[in-house]
């Protein structure tokens, strides 16, 4: 490997300082969100994951709660170890599945008896078809701490921002199927 | 380059890689609130020292900061706040009995801001909020101060009037001049004493006050050069036309100069009444100046009428907003100080006519005292007119006709109304219909622009589908009551209404 030259050095240690200082200290954001949610293909199967930030004011996390809206079929959920694994079954609009006609959708995905501290975060993924016209989709999630919980459930109203809200529910965005990721 | 620098500048990354990624924070979450202290809602008896709010971890204040305000709205933290790790003390100044908001804004390390808000009271904070009774004797105190204030003013400058425009004679008016200057300085002196009494020092800050306060040395002066009619003529001048600022007309430069040329025209006609009746019994018989008077009278009179007239209704069109509110008390009172001047116009003009054929000077003597009587009869009314607000609107309660504030929402397909009783600021309470007693997840908040929200516990009323709901307003505006249901434990339904409060 050639040397660096000497005037070269101090910048490029500084400038990776720079980016080290930014890329580590940036706080994890503190409202369940969905990191890789921001650009779903509509109709696309893929596999996004809710990020649970922290605990229950300072308890450590135990149960996470999601809610898939109508639209989102198929569902999933990803095998966390050390985690038990929960669906729910609700009626659904009537969708198709290799020809056939299914009136029923995974709706409830639950993880259960987890120890997620509060100092930690975690992502719960689950892979499913996304059924829905470009836009945003709000799901609820609820994250409990033995008889606590914070529960990401506040949907915006009509012309309210997302971020205004308290406990805004995690958003997913759906664009057109031939837009880039 | 040698050795030992190609192998210490990766090294010298890493080892700032590591220490960085050391000093990097733990995700956190929102700032939770541990303690606040006075508890929301509490009165206490003592006002406390210092409003004390505890988090669960480190917090900055955001822009906004802590404030603690008053039922007017009005800031009692003078003092700067101390932030203290996971806590803010906001030191407070000895207050006085009634309601206080606390708010904060503070920013958790996640960066999103977060705005509480907290109640307390200090003493007998409802009755520091009730309006004062209407008509209490001690009202009347103000009310006869400035009827004889206006009183000795008119008669004062009615007479310098009858000597320098009508040119009455000096001797029969000087004890006219006399008893009016000493009239006007004692109501006057008695105003300034009633307005300290009721409102404190502040109230010479006051426009009210401040002329009252100059109209004292004026009429002082006045006194002192009352055998110098034309000396005399200025500082009267002066006193009356200060009389405009300090009424109802306060702050509005139109309605002060239709006031003063009220009453400087009132002071020429009703005032000079007294002179005038002096000057018809003092005079011999056959003296021609009385006559000569009763004339230059008569022609000034019908002028000053038609003045005084315009310049009155004009004033009452533009204090009571174009009679906007109807007939008031005050509305009423001044109907009956027009019949007053009606009768005195009327008066005037059967004067006339006597003037002009055979004039008797018995007749005059009658009429003038007429006047001098309907003078003292205007000044009282114009005190008790100063007493009552032009528009009624302006001391309505805005609560419902039983003393209720009303609002209806939808929180998702639910409606539901609400009821806020008495729609006074104090003690109130909330009464939701619309809500089944087994609703889970029932919550309510209030929010007022200048102080954020604030949370409301309700209790479910047994048998109903209704809940209710202790709650302080501190002071008046309009509320947003925020009603939010949680049916299923994935679904929050939101709505919110305004009450409006009255105060």
């Amino acid at each position: 490997m050639t040397s660096l030259r000497s005037s070269v050095r101090l910048p490029a240690a500084s400038f990776a300082a720079g980016l080290l200082l930014i890329t580590g200290a940036l706080p994890v954001s503190a409202h369940a969100s969905f990191p890789d949610g921001g650009a779903v293909a509509t109709g696309s199967t893929t596999v996004v994951h809710v990020r649970i930030g922290h605990g229950c004011d300072g308890a450590a996390v135990d149960t996470v709660e999601i809610q898939l809206p109508e639209g989102i079929v198929g569902a999933r959920p990803e095998y966390v170890p050390g985690w038990g694994l929960e669906i729910e079954v609700v009626p659904s609009e009537p969708y198709d599945v290799y020809g056939e006609t299914m009136t029923e959708r995974v709706g409830v995905i639950r993880w259960t008896g987890g120890d997620l501290p509060d100092f930690a975060f975690f992502d719960f993924g689950f892979r499913a078809t996304f059924l829905l016209d470009p836009g945003s989709v709000h799901v609820p999630v609820i994250q409990r701490c033995g008889d606590a919980e914070v529960a990401w459930i506040e949907i915006p109203a009509e012309g309210e921002d997302h971020d205004s809200l308290e406990y805004p529910a995690p958003e997913l965005t759906i664009v057109a199927a031939d837009e880039p990721a | 380059m040698p050795r030992s620098g190609r192998r210490s500048l990766p090294a010298a990354i890493l080892l700032l890689a590591a220490a960085l990624l050391a000093l990097a924070g733990p995700a956190s979450g929102h700032a939770q609130v541990i303690e606040v202290d006075p508890p929301d809602g509490t009165i206490l008896a003592i006002a406390p020292s210092a409003v004390t709010i505890s988090f669960n971890e480190g917090v900055a204040l955001a822009p906004g900061g802590i404030t603690v305000v008053d039922a007017t709205g009005l800031a009692v933290d003078t003092e700067p706040e101390v932030v203290d790790a996971a806590r803010i003390v906001q030191p407070l100044p000895p207050l006085r009995d009634g309601w206080y908001v606390v708010t904060w804004a503070v920013v958790s390390e996640d960066g999103h801001p977060i705005r509480r808000a907290s109640v307390f009271g200090v003493g007998d904070a409802d009755a520091a909020l009730r309006p004062a009774p209407p008509a209490s004797p001690a009202a009347i105190l103000p009310a006869a101060a400035r009827a004889l204030a206006d009183l000795g003013t008119l008669v004062l400058a009615g007479a310098l009037a009858a000597t320098i425009l009508l040119r009455a004679p000096v001797a029969p008016v000087a004890p006219l001049v006399a008893a009016g200057g000493l009239l006007a300085l004692a109501g006057t002196a008695l105003l300034v004493l009633t307005g300290l009494l009721a409102a404190g020092q502040v109230w010479l800050a006051t426009i009210a006050g401040l002329v009252a306060v100059a109209r004292i040395p004026l009429l002082a002066v006045a006194l002192l050069l009352r055998d110098r009619p034309r000396a005399a003529s200025l500082p009267v001048l002066a006193a009356l036309l200060l009389i405009a600022p300090g009424g109802h007309a306060a702050g509005d430069p139109i309605a002060v100069a239709l006031l003063a040329a009220h009453l400087l025209l009132a002071a020429t006609w009703l005032g000079a009444a007294p002179a005038l009746l002096a000057v018809q019994r003092h005079t011999g018989t056959d003296d021609p100046t009385a006559l000569a008077v009763a004339r230059a009278f008569s022609r000034l009179a019908g002028i000053a009428l038609v003045i005084v007239a315009l310049a009155g209704a004009a004033l009452t069109w533009r204090l009571t907003e174009g009679f906007v509110a109807g007939v008031t008390p005050w509305l009423a009172v001044l109907l009956a100080k027009i019949g007053l001047v009606a009768i005195a116009a009327l008066a005037g003009a059967l004067g006339r006519r006597h003037l002009a054929r055979e004039p008797r000077r018995s007749g005059l003597r009658r009429l003038f005292l007429l006047d001098a009587l309907l003078l003292a009869g205007v000044a009282t009314l114009s005190g008790a007119l100063a007493l009552d607000a032009p528009r009624a609107g302006l001391h309505d309660v805005h609560g419902g006709p039983d003393g209720a504030a009303r609002c209806t929402l939808r929180a998702g397909e639910t409606a539901l109304s609400a009821i806020l009783r008495p729609a006074l600021p104090g003690a109130n309470e909330i009464l939701l219909g619309g809500v089944p007693a087994d609703a889970a997840g029932l919550t309510l908040e209030l929010r007022h622009p200048a102080i954020g929200e604030a949370p409301v516990a309700a209790t479910p009323v047994a048998g109903t589908e209704g809940w209710t709901a202790p709650v302080a307003l501190p002071f008046a505006g309009d509320w947003t009551l925020t009603v939010a249901l949680r049916p299923d434990r994935f679904t929050l339904l939101r709505g919110d209404c305004t009450l409006r409060v009255g105060g």
